[in-house]
């Protein structure tokens, strides 16, 4: 008898500990929140789209322009850059095109001479192109 | 939906890969005493030897993969041993494991280290690419074993996602604890002390994409097998314990290389009558450091740190004004880190209880206290010789070199515990 009692009260510490667990590791809020994003949406919601890392702005591009080249990407912000993440050693680096990230038409002016702009994301994410 | 059951089965992955050689260890008489986390533990070094050795060569990495995952099943059934799995304890650690991994599946971004270096590295070796490559990628110099995992089982999944090859991080750290903790023998005591020290040194920043859990979680493995009694009876169990576990910290950051010369030092204090022991492993670990920097040169051509020592700098720091300033700011700062990660204070209270209630043996208590001195001069010298603005890399990484640190310290707490739960079946 004594011996069920404690065996019960075992179990229940375990279950307090696994509802601890669960809870101070979100883990119900992360199982809800996984199942409702996939995993590029909840690389966009992450990175940002052209705010952070601008992973989803980044994304975008490259499946429309770069397809056998690396992107080169400068992020104005206090970000690291995010083309690590697209990178693969078997491309050329892009030496024509830049995604610019955090950046505003100032910066562009400042920094590039004779470039088009290619693309451009609510003033602040851009696709330039040398001219030449 | 199918995010999350895979995520499940990549834990069950995790348990099967690094089982692999649970049977061979066992057959060794005396590992009889070692609990199933501790097996796990030898067998994460034993993988991440392996996955040194195969980084160096141009190998197909999903046949042995696969290889190396049919043949851990195979002894897993026909030793039936997975019927140890089938406990309460098992079922905490797979809790705590599966809460872990949803975790950072959720917040699935890099972070700053994540992104500017290792990521790199990491896709290089996910198109097959070597060692002899790294020179095109930003900071060449910096160990590759960790980039290296983490491609190995981002290839190797079946969700290509970029997080799941980095999920072995929170793996080993739990293992490393669960085994650490398991010294304590009342079940219910276990499982609480597991907990609070996984909940108080989780860090969800760390887990993207920084390499300091590995760090950490070898260096607890490595404090495990630091307590062993009986040193005589232990002498091979330790000995390739810690010649692994150093060899893996090598490869892993450029500062472990010191972080393991220290352990190898308090280890030494610790085995100071066994003179054999002494020998044996002071010579290999000399030669597995020059073996680690021929390789570099073969591979890298140089053999580097993230910054070069400058005596000159040095020098011209050397005057009263700026050493009472660094020592203000470091200390500072390396007070604020011992509350950022509350478990490492905990664990100096503990030493000092450990001393006072003669708690533990005396060699331990001296190797422990002179790998602390160690690192602690170890980090006045790392700060006082930066190129860096000081202020800068003192509220960037302090932290996080205490956390790395603190993987050796935890064990005197659980001594206490497992002390007072033998003593007075408390608990």
């Amino acid at each position: 008898m004594k011996k069920n009692k404690k065996k019960y009260l075992d179990h229940f510490l375990v279950f307090v500990l696994i509802v601890f667990a669960s809870h101070s590791f979100s883990l119900f809020e992360n199982i809800y929140f996984i199942s409702k994003n996939n995993y590029n949406k909840r690389n966009i919601i992450n990175y940002g789209y052209c705010n952070k890392e601008g992973f989803g702005f980044v994304y975008e591009i490259k499946k429309k322009y770069f397809y056998q080249e690396n992107i080169q990407v400068i992020n104005y912000g206090n970000y690291p850059t995010i083309s690590g993440l697209f990178y693969n050693p078997n491309k050329l680096n892009s030496k024509e095109k830049v995604i610019l990230i955090n950046s505003n038409f100032q910066n562009i002016e400042r920094d590039f001479t004779n470039i088009k702009i290619l693309e451009n994301f609510e003033n602040k994410c851009f696709l330039i192109s040398y001219n030449d | 939906m199918i995010e999350i059951l895979y995520l499940n089965l990549q834990f069950l992955i995790f348990i099967v890969y690094f089982n692999t050689y649970t049977q061979l260890i066992r057959s060794i008489k005396i590992t009889k005493f070692l609990s199933i986390y501790d097996l796990i533990s030898i067998n994460i070094l034993i993988q991440f030897i392996i996955f040194l050795i195969i980084s160096f060569f141009k190998i197909n990495i999903e046949l042995f993969f696969y290889f190396n995952l049919i043949i851990s099943l195979f002894f897993i059934f026909k030793f039936n041993f997975y019927k140890e799995y089938l406990n309460l304890s098992s079922l905490i650690f797979y809790i705590i494991g599966i809460t872990i991994f949803l975790s950072i599946a959720r917040f699935n971004d890099l972070g700053w280290d994540g992104l500017a270096h290792w990521i790199y590295k990491v896709n290089l070796f996910n198109v097959g690419g070597s060692l002899h490559d790294f020179d095109s990628l930003p900071f060449p110099s910096y160990p590759h074993l960790g980039s290296f995992i983490w491609s190995f089982f981002w290839k190797n999944s079946v969700l290509d996602y970029e997080y799941i090859g980095r999920l072995f991080i929170p793996f080993i750290y739990i293992v490393s604890i669960f085994a650490l903790c398991r010294r304590v023998k009342n079940n219910n005591l276990f499982y609480l002390l597991s907990f609070l020290i996984i909940f108080f040194n989780y860090d969800l920043f760390l887990f993207s994409g920084y390499q300091e859990y590995i760090c950490f979680s070898i260096i607890l493995i490595m404090s495990r097998f630091y307590i062993l009694g009986d040193v005589k009876k232990n002498f091979y169990l330790i000995f390739f314990v810690f010649i692994m576990g150093s060899t893996i910290l090598i490869w892993t950051k450029d500062e472990s290389l010191f972080f393991s010369i220290f352990i190898s030092i308090a280890l030494l204090i610790k085995m100071f009558r066994n003179k054999k022991f002494i020998y044996i492993y002071s010579i290999l670990f000399f030669l597995i450091i020059t073996l680690s920097y021929f390789i570099e040169i073969y591979f890298k051509g140089s053999f580097d740190f993230q910054s070069e020592f400058d005596l000159n700098l040095v020098l011209s720091r050397i005057n009263f004004e700026y050493i009472f300033n660094f020592i203000y700011k470091f200390n500072y700062h390396f007070v604020v880190a011992l509350f950022k990660y509350p478990l490492s204070l905990v664990s100096i209270i503990s030493i000092y209880i450990c001393i006072k209630k003669n708690i533990l043996d005396k060699s331990l208590i001296n190797g422990l206290i002179v790998y602390l001195v160690l690192n602690y001069l170890f980090l006045n010298i790392v700060y006082f010789s930066t190129p860096y603005s000081l202020e800068e890399m003192l509220a960037n990484s302090t932290d996080r070199l205490i956390f790395q640190i603190s993987g050796f310290i935890i064990f005197p707490l659980i001594e206490i515990f497992s002390f007072y739960n033998k003593k007075f079946n408390y608990f």
